[in-house]
C-alpha cells in the first residue's frame, strides 16, 4: 500500500467523488487557486454541479457572479436560488444555464422564470413565489411548463394565488409527481389527471368556490390509470364532483382527504372501494374507542373494590338483666403502637423499643386478674384516618365507599359515639389530642375537646404535652359525675417513628412517657371507689423506618392494652398470646360501655375477657346485630355455603331456642363463625378481580395497537428516539411508588426536556418553560409527600382576607383576558356568568342565582347549537375552578397560545409535539392543585357557599346530585378539558 | 481573546443554573449547590468546545443544535469527541435526576450529588465510547481496504 501523506498525492477521481458533495461556493472557497492542478480539477470537470444560493450575503453573490459562474454556468445542474434581491435577474443578464436539470426558485419574477423555461429542459421543478399573482401569467407559466417541458417529471408549485389552467390539448406526457399548493378549480383538476398520463403522485386543492360552471369537456374524459396516491384538500365542493374525480382514478391506493365538506361522506364510502385510508372514517375510531372504553370498564370492575354504605342505625334496647359495669371508661389512643413495643420480651437484645413500657409489664404480671394484652391485627391501609374509622364503626375498608352524600372525611355510618348519645344512659364523652377525631365526627357534642393539629410530623411533643396538661383535669372533673368516656390520641409516637425511626433514642423517651401516662391513670384509678376501663390500643405498626400505610406485619401488627380497678374481673382467662382483629374492638367496646353495637359492624366480641356468665348474652347481642345486617346486605353481596351454614346454626341456638347451655360449644361455633364471616367480608372488599383487571388490560392495549397501525404511515421519524425514550420512561414510572408519588414533578421534569430539545427560536423556548415555572408553585403535597413538601403559602384555605380579595382580583382580569380571545361579544352570556361569579368571589348576595340561571340558557342553547359548547364549558370553569387556581388555567391558556401561534412551518405535526400536549394535559391535573388520592378532591366546587335564599326549584336542581357530580368532574379534571378544548379551537384557528 | 472565553464561561455558567431552576432545582434553598452544579458542567462538559470555537456562545449553540451546518465539520475527530462529551455531560447529568424522588433515604439523594456523580459517569462513558465508535468504524475501513 502506498503511504498517503497529504492532500495531493489523493488521486483524481477522488477529488472527483468529494467534489459531488459539495456545494459550489465551498468548492471554490476550499479549492480554487490552490494550485494549477486543483484549478484545472476544479474548473474542467466536465461533471455537473450543485449550486445552492438561496439566502446568499451580498459578498457571497458577488464571488458567485465575478469568480464562479463565468467557468462553471454550463455545468451546473441543480441550482437553488432565492430571486428575492434580484440575484437571479443580474446573472441571467450575462450568463445562461444550458445544462441545468433541476431548479428551486423561490420568490422569482415572471420574466426570469420565462428566460429559464425557455432555455433549458428541466426534469425538476420547483417554485414558490408571490410575485406572481396575474392568472393570465400563471396560465403563460403553465402552458410552456406543460407544452415544451416534456422531461418534467417532478413538479412542484406553491402560488399564493387561485389557479386555473384550462387548455385544450396538453402535451404533457412524463410528469409523475405534482404537487401542487394552490386551490384550483375541480374542472381543472380533472382535465390535469386526465391528461397526465404516467401520474403517480399527486397533492392538490381544490376550492369550487364562485366557479363558472364549465363543463363542456366532462363527455371526453378518460380514466387516470397509474395515479397511485392522492392528497387532495377539497372545499366548497359538490358530491357528485367528488364522486366523478373518484371514478377517473381507478387504480389509487392511498387517498388523503382534508377539509371540509357538507355532505354525508358515506354515500361516497358506498361507492368507493380501493381506500387504505380515509380521515372521514370516524366510525372506525369510534369504535376503536368503544373497545378502550369496555377494556376500562373491565379493569375498573376488577380494581376499584366498592362497599355499599347503609346509613342505618342500630335501634333497640341493651338487655336490661346486664348492669352498667364501669363508669369511667378512658380510651387511649397510641398511634403507631407496634405490638412488640408494649408486649415483655425475654431476650437479651436491648434498643430503643423493646421492653420500654415497664410498668405495663408490671401489671401484667403483678395484677394478672385485672389486666390483660391482647395481639390486634389491624386491616391495611394503615394510615391514621382509615383505623379510626375502623375502630368506631367496626367496618372493614374498601377503595370506594359508595356513599350518599359527598362530604369529605365525616363518618355517615353507624357508630360507637353516635350510639353513646342515642343510649339513654348520657355517657358524656370527652376528647384530648388528635384533630383528625373532628374531622371525622364534627357534629359530635363533646363535654372537654381539646385538640391539636396532626400535620406537623417533625413535631413531637406538642399534642402529647397539650393531652397531659388537660388529661388530669379531664379525669377528675368527669369522675364525680355518673358515667363517662375518655378519648386520648397521643401522636408522639408516630412522629417519632416519621421522624427518626423506632430504634432512635427519642423512640425510648416517647414510650417511656406513654408507660408513664399508663402508671398514673392505673394509679388515679385505685384512688378512685367507682369501677374504671382503661383500654390502651394502637392504631397500627410501623415499619423498620417507621413508615406505615402498606400491609408489612409490622405495620398491622399492633397491641391492645386492657386494665381496671375492679378486681377479679378478667378471671377466667388462659394468659396465651391472643390475637384478635382490630374491628372486634368495636362490639366489645360497645359492651364495656353498655351501648349497642353499630348497625354495620362486622366485629365479633372479644369473648374470652367477657365475664364467664355474661358471654352468652353478650354473643347473642352480638349475633342479632350481625344477623340484620347481614339480612341487609345479602341482598346485593352473596355468602359462602359455609357461612349460611354456621349463621343458620347459630340462628337455632340465639333466637329459636334461647336456652343458655354448653357455653364452650356455643364458643366454639361462635368463634368459627367470626372468623368465617370476616375472611369471607374481606375477599369480597380487598381481593381485586385479576381476571377482569388482565382482560381490561388486554383490551385496552389492543384498542391502542390498532390505533399505531392505523397511524403507523402518518409517523414523523424526527427524534423518534428521544419520543419512544420518553414515553416509556412515563409508563415505567407507574410501577415505582415513589415516582407516582412525586409524578407532578417528573411530568414537569419531561415537559422541560421537551421543550429544551426542541427545534423553536430560543426565546419562545425561555418563555415557555418560565409560564410552566411558574405552575410549579401551584401544585400541592401529597400525605406521602409530606415533610419534603410545603404547600404554596397561598394554597392554604383562608390566608388572610386581603390575600384573598387580591388574589380574586387577579383572577377576574385573568378570566375576562381568557374570555375575550375565546368568546364574541355577541354571545354575551359567558360574560354574564362571568360577571356573577366574579360578584361572588366579592361577596355580593344573591347574585349565584343569576350564574345558574345563565348557565341554564346556555345549556339550552348548546342543545340547539352544539357549537356553543366550549363557551359553555369556559362558564362553568370560572365559577368551579374558582379564583385560586384560576392564574393556572391562564398560564395552561397561555401556553397552548403560545405553541400555537407564530408557527407558519409544519414543524408541529411531529410526535414530539403531540407527546408535549398529552403530557401537558396531565400536568396541569396536578398544576391545578389535585392529586390522585380521593382525600384531596376538591369538594368546594360542589357546594358553594350560598348567603342567599335560592328560588325553592333552582336550589333542587343545584342541589342534586348529578349537577354536583358534574361540578366536581369539571373541577378534578378541568386540565385535561381545557386541553381538548383549547386545542380544538387553535387547531382550527391554523 | 481570553477575556471572550471567560466571560463565555460565565454565560454558560448563568445559562446552565437557569435551565437547572426551570428543570425543577429549588429556587430560594440551596442557592450554592445549583451554582456549584451548573460551574462543574459547563467546566467538564463544556471546556473542549468553549477553547476551539473561542468563546463564541452563538456557535456553540449552533454546533450543538443545528448540526445542519456543522456537519461538515463535526465529520472531524476532534469535534466528533466534543460534541459527544457536551451531550454525554447534559445526559448524564439529565439522568441523574431520577433517584431523587425515590423514598430510600440515603444521604446522597440529596440534590446535586446524583446529579454531579451521573454527569460525570455520562462524560467519561461518551469519551469512551466514541473512542470505541471511531476504533471499530477505523478496523471496518481497514478490513474493507485490504479486501
Amino acid at each position: 500500500m502506498k503511504q498517503i501523506l497529504s492532500l495531493t498525492d489523493l488521486s483524481n477521481d477522488l477529488f472527483f467523488e468529494i467534489f459531488d458533495y459539495l456545494d459550489v461556493l465551498d468548492l471554490f472557497q476550499a479549492f480554487f487557486n490552490l494550485n494549477q492542478r486543483f484549478n484545472l480539477l476544479v474548473i474542467d470537470r466536465h461533471n455537473s454541479f450543485q449550486a445552492n444560493m438561496i439566502s446568499l450575503k451580498s459578498y457571497k453573490f458577488s464571488i458567485y457572479k465575478n469568480f464562479i459562474l463565468p467557468h462553471i454556468a454550463c455545468y451546473i445542474r441543480y441550482l437553488s436560488i432565492s430571486d428575492e434581491l434580484n440575484y437571479l435577474q443580474i446573472i441571467l443578464q450575462s450568463i445562461s444555464f444550458t445544462n441545468l436539470l433541476s431548479i428551486k426558485l423561490y420568490h422569482v419574477k415572471l420574466k426570469e422564470l420565462k428566460i429559464i423555461l425557455q432555455h433549458c429542459q428541466l426534469k425538476y421543478f420547483f417554485i414558490d413565489t408571490n410575485y406572481i399573482q396575474n392568472e393570465k401569467h400563471l396560465n403563460e407559466i403553465f402552458k410552456i411548463l406543460f407544452n415544451q417541458q416534456l422531461e418534467l417529471s417532478i413538479m412542484q408549485c406553491h402560488f399564493h394565488t387561485n389557479l386555473y389552467f384550462i387548455e385544450e390539448k396538453n402535451k404533457l406526457s412524463k410528469l409523475r409527481r405534482v404537487i401542487i399548493d394552490c386551490d384550483c378549480f375541480s374542472s381543472d383538476f380533472i382535465v390535469l389527471i386526465s391528461q397526465l398520463r404516467e401520474l403517480r403522485y399527486l397533492n392538490a386543492r381544490i376550492n369550487d368556490y364562485n366557479r363558472e360552471y364549465m363543463d363542456k369537456d366532462i363527455d371526453h374524459l378518460t380514466g387516470n390509470e397509474s395515479l397511485h396516491s392522492l392528497i387532495l384538500h377539497i372545499e366548497n365542493i359538490e358530491l357528485d364532483r367528488l364522486l366523478l374525480i373518484f371514478s377517473l382514478m381507478i387504480n389509487v391506493r392511498i387517498i388523503d382527504l382534508n377539509g371540509t365538506i357538507d355532505f354525508d361522506i358515506n354515500h361516497v364510502l358506498e361507492l368507493e372501494r380501493n381506500y387504505t385510508s380515509f380521515r372521514y372514517m370516524n366510525y372506525k375510531f369510534l369504535s376503536l374507542n368503544f373497545l378502550y372504553i369496555i377494556g376500562l370498564i373491565f379493569f375498573l370492575n376488577g380494581f376499584l373494590l366498592t362497599r355499599r354504605v347503609i346509613l342505618q342505625n342500630s335501634i333497640g334496647t341493651f338487655p336490661l338483666s346486664i348492669p352498667i359495669e364501669f363508669n369511667q371508661v378512658i380510651l387511649i389512643v397510641i398511634d403507631a403502637l407496634r405490638y412488640d413495643f408494649i408486649k415483655p420480651n425475654n431476650d437479651s437484645i436491648t434498643n430503643n423499643y423493646l421492653n420500654q413500657m415497664p410498668f405495663v409489664q408490671e401489671l401484667l404480671e403483678i395484677k394478672s386478674k385485672q389486666s390483660i394484652l391482647l395481639r390486634l391485627i389491624a386491616d391495611p391501609p394503615t394510615t391514621t384516618l382509615q383505623r379510626l374509622k375502623a375502630l368506631t364503626t367496626g367496618t372493614l375498608p374498601t377503595f370506594i365507599d359508595i356513599s350518599y352524600n359527598f362530604i369529605g372525611y365525616e363518618i355517615q355510618e353507624d357508630n360507637i359515639l353516635n350510639q353513646l348519645i342515642k343510649s339513654s344512659y348520657q355517657r358524656n364523652i370527652s376528647l384530648l389530642g388528635d384533630d383528625t377525631w373532628l374531622a371525622l365526627y364534627p357534629n359530635i357534642k363533646f363535654k372537654h375537646l381539646y385538640v391539636y393539629p396532626s400535620f406537623d410530623v417533625h413535631d413531637l411533643d406538642t399534642v402529647d404535652n397539650g393531652i397531659l396538661k388537660h388529661l388530669w383535669t379531664v379525669i377528675e372533673d368527669t369522675r364525680h359525675e355518673q358515667l363517662s368516656f375518655i378519648i386520648a390520641h397521643f401522636l408522639g409516637v408516630d412522629h417519632c417513628g416519621h421522624r427518626y425511626g423506632p430504634l432512635h433514642i427519642e423512640m425510648k423517651r416517647k414510650l417511656n412517657q406513654m408507660d408513664d401516662v399508663i402508671r398514673n391513670i392505673s394509679l388515679s384509678f385505685n384512688k378512685s371507689n367507682s369501677s374504671s376501663l382503661l383500654i390502651v390500643i394502637g392504631d397500627h405498626g410501623m415499619t423498620q423506618q417507621g413508615d406505615h400505610g402498606g400491609d408489612e406485619l409490622n405495620e398491622i401488627e399492633t397491641a391492645m392494652f386492657i386494665y381496671t380497678n375492679k378486681p377479679n374481673y378478667f378471671l377466667s382467662l388462659n394468659q396465651n398470646e391472643k390475637t384478635v382483629s382490630q374491628i372486634d374492638i368495636v362490639p366489645t367496646l360497645s359492651w364495656f360501655l353498655h351501648i349497642l353495637i353499630p348497625y354495620s359492624s362486622l366485629g365479633m366480641m372479644i369473648i374470652d375477657i367477657i365475664p364467664l356468665e355474661q358471654r352468652y348474652i353478650a354473643m347473642k347481642l352480638n349475633f342479632e346485630q350481625i344477623e340484620i345486617y347481614l339480612k341487609h346486605i345479602s341482598l346485593t353481596l352473596s355468602l359462602s355455603d359455609k357461612l349460611q351454614e354456621l349463621r343458620a346454626n347459630l340462628h337455632t341456638i340465639f333466637i329459636s331456642f334461647d336456652r343458655e347451655r354448653n357455653l364452650t360449644m356455643i364458643e366454639n361455633l361462635f368463634n368459627e363463625f367470626k372468623f368465617e364471616l370476616q375472611t369471607h367480608f374481606r375477599l369480597q372488599w380487598s381481593t381485586f378481580n385479576v381476571y377482569r383487571i388482565i382482560i381490561g388490560l388486554i383490551l385496552m392495549l389492543i384498542s391502542c395497537l390498532i390505533f399505531l397501525l392505523i397511524f403507523m404511515k402518518l409517523f414523523n421519524y424526527e427524534n423518534i428516539i428521544f419520543n419512544i425514550s420518553l414515553t416509556l420512561m412515563y409508563f415505567v414510572i407507574s410501577f415505582s411508588n415513589s415516582f407516582i408519588i412525586n409524578e407532578a414533578m417528573c411530568l414537569y421534569f419531561f415537559l422541560q426536556t421537551i421543550i429544551l430539545i426542541s427545534k423553536m427560536k430560543i426565546l419562545k423556548k425561555f418563555l415557555l418553560s418560565f409560564l410552566l415555572f411558574l405552575t410549579r408553585t401551584f401544585l400541592i403535597c401529597r400525605e406521602e409527600q409530606q415533610p419534603y413538601c410545603i404547600d404554596s403559602i397561598w394554597l392554604i384555605k383562608k390566608f388572610s382576607d386581603t390575600s384573598d380579595y387580591f388574589l380574586s382580583f387577579m383572577a377576574t382580569i385573568v378570566w375576562l383576558i381568557i374570555l375575550i380571545l375565546t368568546c364574541n361579544y355577541s354571545y354575551l352570556l359567558p360574560y354574564i356568568s362571568y360577571i356573577c361569579v366574579v360578584g361572588y368571589w366579592f361577596n355580593i348576595p344573591y347574585i349565584l342565582s343569576i350564574f345558574y340561571l345563565s348557565i341554564i340558557i346556555q345549556i339550552c342553547f348548546v342543545l340547539l347549537n352544539p357549537n356553543h359548547f366550549d363557551k359553555l364549558i369556559y362558564s362553568i370553569l370560572i365559577f368551579v375552578v374558582g379564583y385560586r387556581f384560576s392564574f393556572v388555567i391562564f398560564l395552561q391558556y397561555f401556553i397552548y397560545y403560545i405553541i400555537f401561534n407564530n408557527n407558519n412551518n409544519n414543524n408541529n405535526n411531529n410526535q414530539s409535539f403531540s407527546l408535549f400536549l398529552s403530557i401537558l394535559a396531565d400536568y396541569f391535573f396536578y398544576a391545578t392543585g389535585h392529586q390522585p388520592v380521593l382525600s384531596q378532591i376538591r369538594w368546594t366546587a360542589a357546594f358553594p357557599t350560598l348567603n342567599s335564599s335560592i328560588n325553592i326549584y333552582l336550589s333542587l336542581i343545584i342541589n342534586s346530585l348529578i349537577v354536583r357530580g358534574i361540578f366536581i368532574l369539571i373541577e378534578t379534571f378541568s386540565g385535561q378539558i381545557l386541553n381538548v378544548i383549547v386545542i380544538r379551537k387553535l387547531y382550527q384557528k391554523k | 481573546m481570553n477575556m471572550s472565553i471567560g466571560f463565555c464561561y460565565l454565560q454558560l455558567i448563568g445559562i446552565t443554573y437557569v435551565i437547572s431552576v426551570l428543570m425543577g432545582a429549588p429556587l430560594l434553598t440551596d442557592i450554592l449547590q445549583t451554582l456549584m452544579f451548573s460551574i462543574y458542567i459547563v467546566l467538564i462538559g463544556f471546556t473542549p468546545i468553549i477553547i476551539s470555537l473561542k468563546g463564541n456562545l452563538h456557535e456553540i449553540y449552533n454546533f450543538l443544535f443545528q448540526n445542519e451546518f456543522y456537519l461538515i465539520i463535526s465529520t472531524s475527530k476532534k469535534f466528533f469527541y466534543m460534541r459527544n462529551l457536551v451531550w454525554g455531560t447534559i445526559i448524564g447529568a439529565w439522568l441523574g435526576a431520577i433517584p431523587i424522588p425515590l423514598d430510600w433515604d440515603r444521604w446522597w439523594q440529596q440534590w446535586p450529588i446524583t446529579c454531579l456523580v451521573s454527569s460525570t459517569i455520562g462524560a467519561s462513558c461518551s469519551i469512551i465510547i466514541s473512542y470505541l465508535w471511531l476504533w471499530i468504524r477505523n478496523k471496518q475501513k481497514y478490513n474493507e481496504d485490504i479486501e
